[in-house]
C-alpha cells in the first residue's frame, strides 16, 4: 500500500521528512542521516536570518526609520504595499499603518479572478485604515491568454501571469509615484518553501511560454505599467538604477495564523476567504491540476512551515492532507473554465499532456545564474530580501 | 424616502452567485424603503452566456427578489435579462413591499453593441407608489442625446427616475481619475433641474469578462442627483459591493402637459 496525499492514494512509496511532512514528491528534496529534509534546514537558516523576537523588532524599527528617511520629501506615501484581500497582505497593511506608523499606497492587481470575499476585505481594510488604493487592472484578453498558454505549456506554475503581474504592478506604481520602498506580505513561516520548478517566476519565462502558446500580442509595457513584462533586466532597473527596495516585514513578525485572523476580524472586519491562496479563484483550478497532473499538494509546504514554526503538529498535518484540499471546488473550477471560455474537453486534453517545467521553455534563468553573485550581493545590500537568492538557487530543482 | 443603493459586484455568466450576493446585501439593508440594484445583474451586461440561459419575468430569478421584498417589507428595483418569445430584453423591475412586480421597463436606447443581445423596449410608464410617482429607465436611456426618455417619464409625472446601470470604463482607469466627468452628471442635472425630480442610478462593479466590451470594467461611482445637484455619489472600486444610503424627500414635479415643453430650454444645456 502507498500513501494518501490530497485524498488520492499513490502507489509510490514516498519518503517523508521526519520533522515536517515534505516528501519525495517535492523535486530536489534531500534527507540527512536523521531523515530531516533540506527544506527544514533552509527554514532554520531563514529563521536565524529573520528573527521574529525582540531582535527582529529592532530590525523592523530600523527598517521603518530607513523607509521614512528614503521617502521623497514631497511624497505623500512612505511605501507601496501589494494587497489581495488575503490574510498575509491584509495583516501587513494593518501592521504598516497601526504598528509601523507608515502611510502606504496600497496596490492591487486585478486580472479578473479576484475572490469577491477578498474584494470586500480590501475595501474594508482601506476604508478602516484610511489608506489610498491604486488598482492596476490587466487587459483581460492578455490575462486570459496567458492562463491558457500556461495550461498548454503543461507546467505547474499556472498562475505565472498573475504572479508576475502583481510584482510588476507594485514596481510600476512605485516608479510612477517616486516611492522607494515596496513591502510584500509574505512569510516563509506560514507559506513554506516551494521547489524552484514549482514556483519559478520572471518575465522572460512568461514571455517565452506566451510566444509559443499565446494567441494575442501582449501590449507594449511602459516603466509605469510593466504589465506582464518584468524580466531580470527590468527588475535590475527598478531595484538598482531607480533604487526601489523590496522588503517582507512579516519575516520579522511573530506570525501566528490564528492570532492574526482574530486581529483582522476584529480590526478590519476581515473574512477568511476559505483557504490559503483563495483570494484568487483561479487557485481552485490550479489545485485540481496540481493534484491530478503533477501530484503536487501545496499543503505539504505550508503545513510543513507551520510544523517547523510550532503552529501545527505533524500528526494533525498528516491527518489533514489525507483529504482533498477544500480549495478544489468543482463549481469554482467550472467558473474558471467559463471565464477562460475554454471547454472541459480542451482543459482535460491539456491536463493529459506530459508534465513539464520552466526548464523546457525559454527563460531568464541563465541570466540569473550569470548574475548569481550580484543577486547575492543585492540581497545582502537590502535591495530585496536575501531569501530571494535561496529561492532561485537553493530550493530543490 | 430612504434608498439603499447597492453597487453590486457582478461576475459575468454567474447568475446564481450574483443573485445570492444581491440577496445577501438586501438582507443587510435594515432601514431602507427601497433597494436599488444594477442593470442585468444576473449574467452581467452583454455577456453571451445570457443568450441561451436567461429567464422570463416573472420567473426563477425575479421570484427570488419578489420573495425577499415581501419578507423584508421593502421595495426593490433591479435589472435582469428577460427572456421572451421574441428574444431577450434588458429589463428593469420595480417590486413593491408585497413582492409584486408593479413596473417593468425594457431598455430603449440600446448601444449598437447590445443589438445582438437584446430587443428594443416598446413602452414607457410610471407608477403611483406610497412615495410618489416612480419611473424606470436603464443606463444609456439617460445618455444626454436620449433625454427624450427621461423627459417622457417626467411628462408622465415621475418624481423620481430609478435607473439600474452598468457604466463601463477602460481597464486602464485607476483610482483618483473620475472617467465620467460630466457624462452622467450632465443629463441627470438636466432632467432633475428641468423637471424638479430626482434621478437615482446605481452601477455594477466588476471586470467584464465576456461579450463585446470584454476587458472593460465597471467601477461604481453611482449617482443620485436632485434639483439642487448631487445628493449622493458611490465610491470608486472595481472588486467589491458597496452600499450607499440616501435619504431625501421626493420633490414635486409640478409641470404638466405643455407646460413642460414651454419650460424646457434645451439651448441652455448645450
Amino acid at each position: 500500500m502507498g500513501v494518501i496525499v490530497n485524498g488520492v492514494e499513490t502507489k509510490k512509496q514516498l519518503k517523508r521528512c521526519k520533522r515536517c511532512i515534505s516528501d519525495t514528491s517535492c523535486p530536489g528534496i534531500k534527507f540527512d542521516q536523521y531523515g530531516i529534509c533540506n527544506f527544514c534546514y533552509l527554514h532554520d537558516k531563514w529563521a536565524k536570518l529573520y528573527p521574529n523576537n525582540l531582535e527582529g523588532q529592532h530590525v523592523i524599527d530600523k527598517l521603518v526609520k530607513q523607509i521614512k528617511k528614503n521617502k521623497n520629501l514631497n511624497n505623500k506615501y512612505d511605501c507601496v504595499i501589494g494587497i489581495s484581500g488575503g490574510r498575509d497582505s491584509s495583516y501587513l497593511l494593518y501592521l504598516a499603518v497601526k504598528k509601523y506608523g507608515l502611510n502606504p499606497l496600497a496596490v492591487h492587481f486585478n486580472d479578473g479572478f479576484d475572490n469577491p470575499v477578498a474584494g470586500e476585505n480590501m475595501l474594508n481594510a482601506i476604508k478602516i485604515l484610511k489608506v489610498d488604493l491604486r488598482t492596476i487592472t490587466s487587459n483581460y484578453l492578455e490575462s486570459r491568454d496567458l492562463k491558457i498558454a500556461f495550461l498548454k505549456a503543461s507546467t505547474p506554475d499556472l498562475n505565472q501571469g498573475t504572479d508576475v503581474g502583481i510584482a510588476a504592478a507594485c514596481y510600476g506604481v512605485a516608479y510612477e509615484e517616486n516611492i522607494k520602498t515596496i513591502l510584500f506580505g509574505q512569510s516563509f513561516r506560514t507559506e513554506g518553501i516551494k521547489p524552484v520548478s514549482w514556483a519559478y517566476m520572471e518575465g522572460d519565462y512568461l514571455k517565452g511560454v506566451h510566444d509559443l502558446f499565446g494567441e494575442i500580442k501582449l501590449k507594449k509595457a511602459t516603466k509605469e505599467r510593466p504589465n506582464y513584462q518584468l524580466s531580470p533586466y527590468q527588475l535590475f532597473y527598478y531595484s538598482v538604477i531607480k533604487g526601489i527596495k523590496a522588503f517582507s516585514p512579516l519575516y520579522y513578525e511573530s506570525y501566528i495564523r490564528k492570532d492574526v485572523d482574530s486581529v483582522l476580524k476584529d480590526e478590519l472586519k476581515w473574512v477568511y476567504p476559505g483557504a490559503h491562496y483563495y483570494d484568487d479563484l483561479y487557485w481552485s483550478l490550479i489545485t485540481y491540476v496540481h493534484r491530478k497532473k503533477f501530484n503536487i499538494d501545496f499543503r505539504l509546504n505550508s503545513y510543513s512551515a507551520l510544523i517547523r514554526d510550532a503552529q501545527m503538529t505533524r500528526e494533525e498535518a498528516l491527518e489533514r492532507v489525507k483529504t482533498k484540499y477544500i480549495l478544489e471546488d468543482q463549481k469554482i473550477i467550472d467558473l474558471c473554465l467559463r471565464r477562460l471560455q475554454i471547454s472541459k474537453e480542451d482543459f482535460e486534453h491539456w491536463i493529459a499532456l506530459p508534465p513539464k517545467t520552466f526548464r523546457d521553455y525559454p527563460n531568464g534563468y541563465a541570466k540569473m545564474k550569470f548574475a548569481k553573485p550580484l543577486i547575492w550581493l543585492l540581497g545582502k545590500a537590502g535591495f530585496f530580501p536575501e531569501i530571494v537568492y535561496d529561492k532561485y538557487f537553493n530550493c530543490g530543482y | 424616502m430612504k434608498i439603499s443603493i447597492i453597487q453590486l459586484l457582478v461576475e459575468g455568466a454567474e447568475p446564481e452567485r450574483n443573485i445570492d450576493r444581491a440577496i445577501n446585501f438586501i438582507n443587510n439593508c435594515e432601514d431602507a424603503d427601497l433597494v436599488l440594484l444594477p442593470e442585468t445583474l444576473d449574467f452581467g451586461w452583454t455577456h453571451p452566456f445570457a443568450k441561451e440561459n436567461s429567464k422570463p419575468i416573472p420567473g426563477e430569478f425575479s421570484d427570488r427578489f419578489c420573495k425577499i421584498a415581501k419578507r423584508k417589507n421593502i421595495w426593490i428595483c433591479l435589472g435582469l435579462t428577460e427572456k421572451t418569445a421574441s428574444g431577450n430584453y434588458n429589463t428593469a423591475l420595480l417590486i413593491n413591499r408585497e413582492g409584486k412586480i408593479v413596473l417593468k421597463h425594457q431598455k430603449i436606447n440600446l448601444l449598437e453593441v447590445e443589438f445582438p443581445f437584446y430587443q428594443i423596449g416598446k413602452k414607457l410608464e410610471v407608477v403611483d407608489t406610497e412615495f410618489g410617482k416612480i419611473g424606470l429607465n436603464i443606463c444609456a436611456d439617460n445618455y444626454y442625446n436620449s433625454t427624450y426618455i427621461g423627459n417622457s417619464l417626467a411628462a408622465m409625472g415621475a418624481q423620481i427616475i430609478l435607473s439600474p446601470s452598468s457604466w463601463t470604463v477602460s481597464h486602464e482607469i485607476t483610482e483618483g481619475n473620475n472617467p465620467y466627468k460630466e457624462k452622467w452628471l450632465k443629463p441627470f442635472n438636466y432632467l432633475a433641474k428641468n423637471h424638479n425630480l430626482i434621478v437615482a442610478s446605481t452601477t455594477a462593479v466588476g471586470y467584464i469578462i465576456g461579450g463585446p466590451y470584454v476587458g472593460k470594467k465597471m467601477i461604481g461611482k453611482s449617482l443620485v442627483v436632485g434639483p439642487s445637484g448631487i445628493i449622493s455619489e458611490g465610491i470608486q472600486n472595481e472588486f467589491a459591493t458597496e452600499i450607499v444610503e440616501v435619504d431625501f424627500e421626493l420633490p414635486l414635479n409640478s409641470n404638466k402637459g405643455e407646460q413642460i415643453g414651454n419650460y424646457i430650454n434645451l439651448q441652455k444645456w448645450e
